[in-house]
């Protein structure tokens, strides 16, 4: 894999785009955390959720020309237009721009919204609207026609294994030379079922995420979008990725002696994240700053396009005790 | 090097496997019935092809989109002479398009969590367990990359066409890639509030159609390349050739009048092939038999390639399987191609004017070297696969 | 609330036209196309409408194309139809 970063259009819950993004990793802004009141099978109980901070949206599109699209749409397409706004490009040709967007769980707040559109009114009014939402590829879709690209569109859906996947078949993309720019898209968002879950489980939820603790409990969900416009790998740009390793063994992936984890507060995938750690000379996790979510990577490699030290490593568990390690290169 | 396709397997309502489903369609034989697992409150019955067993006895962690897609992928890998030997000793990539497959929405569990009697969380961690690439990944002891493609009723054929990018980039040697939806009551009663589902069995590009069926099933193809089959002294029977994929730009839910992104993709997938649309000898048709599809596909079918190629959709006999359609449509095009007959389009007798195009109406005898599959999308995305006969 | 009013508010509210009020969408306007600007998707989304709030069926897309045409003969048939 190989790849150029021009542009990054991240929202999440420290803001909307690069500027609020680097503030809160600089510590001048706090994550929006809000609590969702949740009754689990063990009672009520109070579980902070990391929202995105949705800023911006009307730079760039009409409030009346998103009366169609659901929250999941909409913060996706506005990093989109942050990513290229980032960029600072101008599309010579919008037949020549691919669309790849991936997420853990899909639209999940609206699959959720047309069942309840013939749960309480009766299957002969199931929503039409709400159905073309949940379809996981409203997102590309609506980016394509927004943006006027018509380049290829396509939509991953597959845990851990999302992010890869999605850059895998950027890169692909521009080393053959199908297309000159491609708008990489990763994102997921939280539900009440979510919340359901999560408060369910055996592990009552922490009231804050500390990550770092690899062996403890503390995973809470935040949703957020973060779009890559991405280029050949000699074109310039923020950062580069020059190499990926991907369903690697933690035991011997090559590492780069700094390496940022996407831990999530998860001690099923924490185990792996302490392997790395172990193995690293440094280690850092930011995970605290937008919560966790299968996609949460695309952060990190947002958050390794700052002023930090590179090359780095960053590195998310993909299921099953494996690891992708993505080296990111000025 | 284009990627070779050396197994495939399926299963849908046509048939159990590869063979009895290609003898189903040849032989012009389809079962649309009313849905018997769907309990849904309509004042019509919209029938559907759906596979009969209820598979409750087999691999009883899947669910019913993943336990399809396990049938496909056994016979597909059998036909291909894929042993644990093989696993262990290649990097095999699983790519599956899907729609329902990778989405949380067990409806009893949910309408349990909305009425409080807080349910047990079996549904979700089944849910954890069920995306099809990642099951068939852990199931088989996959080591190559994994992909679930959520592109609504293009899926299928975009995982086809990601896979043999992957081929082609040295991600992997061998590659399993098609497709899976099973019927549910969500995309059920969502084409049906979208007006665009028949009560009568489907009419591909008839001048009296009314709308899709929906049905289920799997197709699965395993892709490798050339050297890898050499190496194991297997047979091939085509080369995946071109792929295309291209966003219209246009609508949501409806195609652009022109077909602007199935010609681009049409277009990429014959560049990539290195022929021109001349030499395509036949086409499987996407052929939903909705009014809109039909219209721009067909309009394009006759702007496109030579006068009069023969077109088939097959949907008339598996219906609209979704996710699962450019799976089953990549195998039924390239068993076309090997023997030689192109089934007649069942429910198809009078020409469209708007759709230009008639499509097959007997079983029709061909002789092509290469052929097409359309897939087109929700949200306007067209893809187009070819592959190219390597025997006969 | 009088009966035209209170059905563009349902058409306000369910077909998402943020910022609108009712006294914007005039009578005699085109729902479709020019005019209101709503397209094949709101179309069905109108059928669920009509059926959700007022009890009535109409299934037939030609038919509904002549009832949608403008915000007079969509109340009318409404007001004919209603069995709620």
């Amino acid at each position: 894999m190989r790849l150029s970063i021009l542009g990054i259009g991240p929202v999440c819950a420290l803001g909307s785009g690069m500027a609020s993004f680097e503030a809160g990793m600089k510590g001048e802004r706090e994550p929006r955390i809000e609590m969702e009141t949740v009754e689990s099978a063990q009672g009520t109980i109070e579980l902070p959720v990391y929202k995105p901070v949705v800023e911006r949206m009307a730079e760039f599109i009409k409030p009346r020309a998103l009366r169609r699209l659901d929250d999941f749409s909409r913060i996706a397409l506005l990093s989109a237009y942050l990513a290229v706004e980032d960029a600072g490009i101008d599309f010579p040709d919008r037949s020549r721009v691919g669309i790849i967007f991936g997420s853990g769980h899909g639209p999940v707040r609206t699959t959720f919204r047309f069942l309840d559109s013939y749960i309480e009114d009766g299957d002969k009014v199931a929503s039409p609207m709400h159905f073309v939402n949940s379809v996981h590829n409203a997102v590309s879709s609506q980016t394509s026609i927004f943006m006027g690209i018509q380049g290829p569109c396509q939509t991953i859906s597959c845990f851990g294994h999302t992010a890869s996947a999605v850059l895998s078949a950027a890169s692909d993309w521009l080393e053959t030379g199908l297309v000159d720019y491609v708008l990489a898209g990763l994102g997921d968002e939280y539900c009440d079922l979510m919340g359901y879950s999560l408060g369910s489980m055996k592990a009552h939820p922490a009231k804050a995420m500390h990550p770092e603790i690899f062996d403890k409990c503390s995973f809470l969900p935040g949703e957020g979008h973060v779009t890559f416009l991405l280029g050949r790998y000699d074109t310039p740009g923020r950062i580069k990725i020059s190499e990926a390793h991907l369903r690697a063994n933690p035991e011997d992936v090559p590492l780069q002696p700094n390496v940022i984890l996407a831990a999530n507060g998860d001690p099923e995938v924490g185990k792996v994240y302490a392997k790395l750690a172990e193995r690293a000379q440094s280690h850092r996790i930011n995970t605290r700053l937008w919560g966790g979510s299968p996609t949460s990577i695309a952060y990190d490699l947002a958050a390794a396009s700052l002023n930090i030290e590179r090359p780095i490593s960053c590195c998310e568990a993909c299921g099953n005790g494996e690891v992708n390690v993505f080296t990111i290169t000025d | 090097m284009n990627p070779l396709v050396t197994g495939m397997g399926c299963i849908c309502a046509a048939g159990n496997d590869v063979e009895s489903t290609v003898t189903s369609l040849y032989s012009g034989v389809r079962n649309p019935v009313p849905p018997s697992r769907l309990e849904v409150n309509l004042d019509k019955v919209y029938p559907v092809f759906e596979i009969e067993d209820d598979l409750d006895d087999f691999a009883p962690d899947a669910n019913r989109t993943t336990k399809l897609a396990l049938i496909a992928a056994e016979e597909a890998l059998s036909q291909a002479g894929i042993t644990a030997d093989v696993i262990k000793n290649k990097r095999i990539g699983v790519c599956m398009g899907t729609t329902v497959g990778c989405t949380l929405s067990n409806e009893p569990f949910y309408r349990a969590f909305k009425d409080g009697s807080k349910p047990e969380l079996g549904p979700i961690h089944r849910y954890l367990a069920n995306n099809p690439a990642e099951y068939l990944m852990r199931y088989y002891g996959f080591q190559g990359p994994v992909a679930t493609i959520a592109n609504a009723c293009s899926s299928g054929t975009d995982a086809i066409g990601m896979a043999k990018g992957w081929i082609q980039s040295g991600r992997c040697d061998i590659a399993i890639a098609g497709g899976v939806d099973a019927l549910s009551r969500i995309t059920y009663l969502g084409f049906i509030s979208l007006l665009i589902t028949s009560t009568q069995a489907c009419r591909p590009f008839d001048v009296d159609r009314t709308g899709l069926n929906l049905g289920e099933g799997a197709g699965i193809v395993v892709l490798e390349h050339s050297d890898s089959a050499k190496e194991r002294g297997v047979d091939s029977y085509a080369e995946c050739a071109g792929f295309g994929c291209n966003a219209d730009s246009y609508h949501p839910t409806a195609p652009h009048p022109d077909g602007v992104g199935l010609i681009n993709a049409i277009h990429r997938a014959l560049e990539e092939a290195k022929i021109g649309s001349d030499q395509i000898g036949f086409i499987n048709a996407h052929g939903t038999s909705t009014p809109d599809n039909d219209k721009t596909e067909g309009k394009v079918i006759a702007k496109l390639y030579k006068p009069g190629i023969p077109a088939v959709s097959t949907k008339a006999y598996t219906g609209h399987t979704l996710g699962a359609a450019g799976g089953l449509e990549a195998i039924f095009t390239i068993r076309s191609l090997i023997d030689g007959k192109l089934p007649a389009t069942a429910g198809f007798e009078n020409v469209d004017p708007e759709c230009v195009i008639a499509p097959t109406t007997e079983l029709t005898t061909i002789d092509a070297e290469y052929a097409i599959s359309h897939s087109l999308a929700f949200g306007g995305n067209n893809s187009a696969l070819i592959f190219k006969r390597s025997r006969s | 609330m009088d009966d035209m009013k209170e059905l563009k508010q349902i058409i306000i509210d369910d077909l998402k036209l943020e910022g609108m009020e009712p006294e914007d969408i005039q009578d005699d306007e085109a729902l479709f196309g020019e005019g209101l600007g709503l397209d094949s998707l709101d179309a069905v989304e109108l059928v669920v409408i009509l059926q959700k709030h007022y009890g009535i069926e109409l299934k037939d897309m030609d038919k509904a194309r002549e009832v949608f045409s403008t915000m007079n003969t969509l109340a009318e048939y409404v007001r004919v139809n209603r069995t709620k």
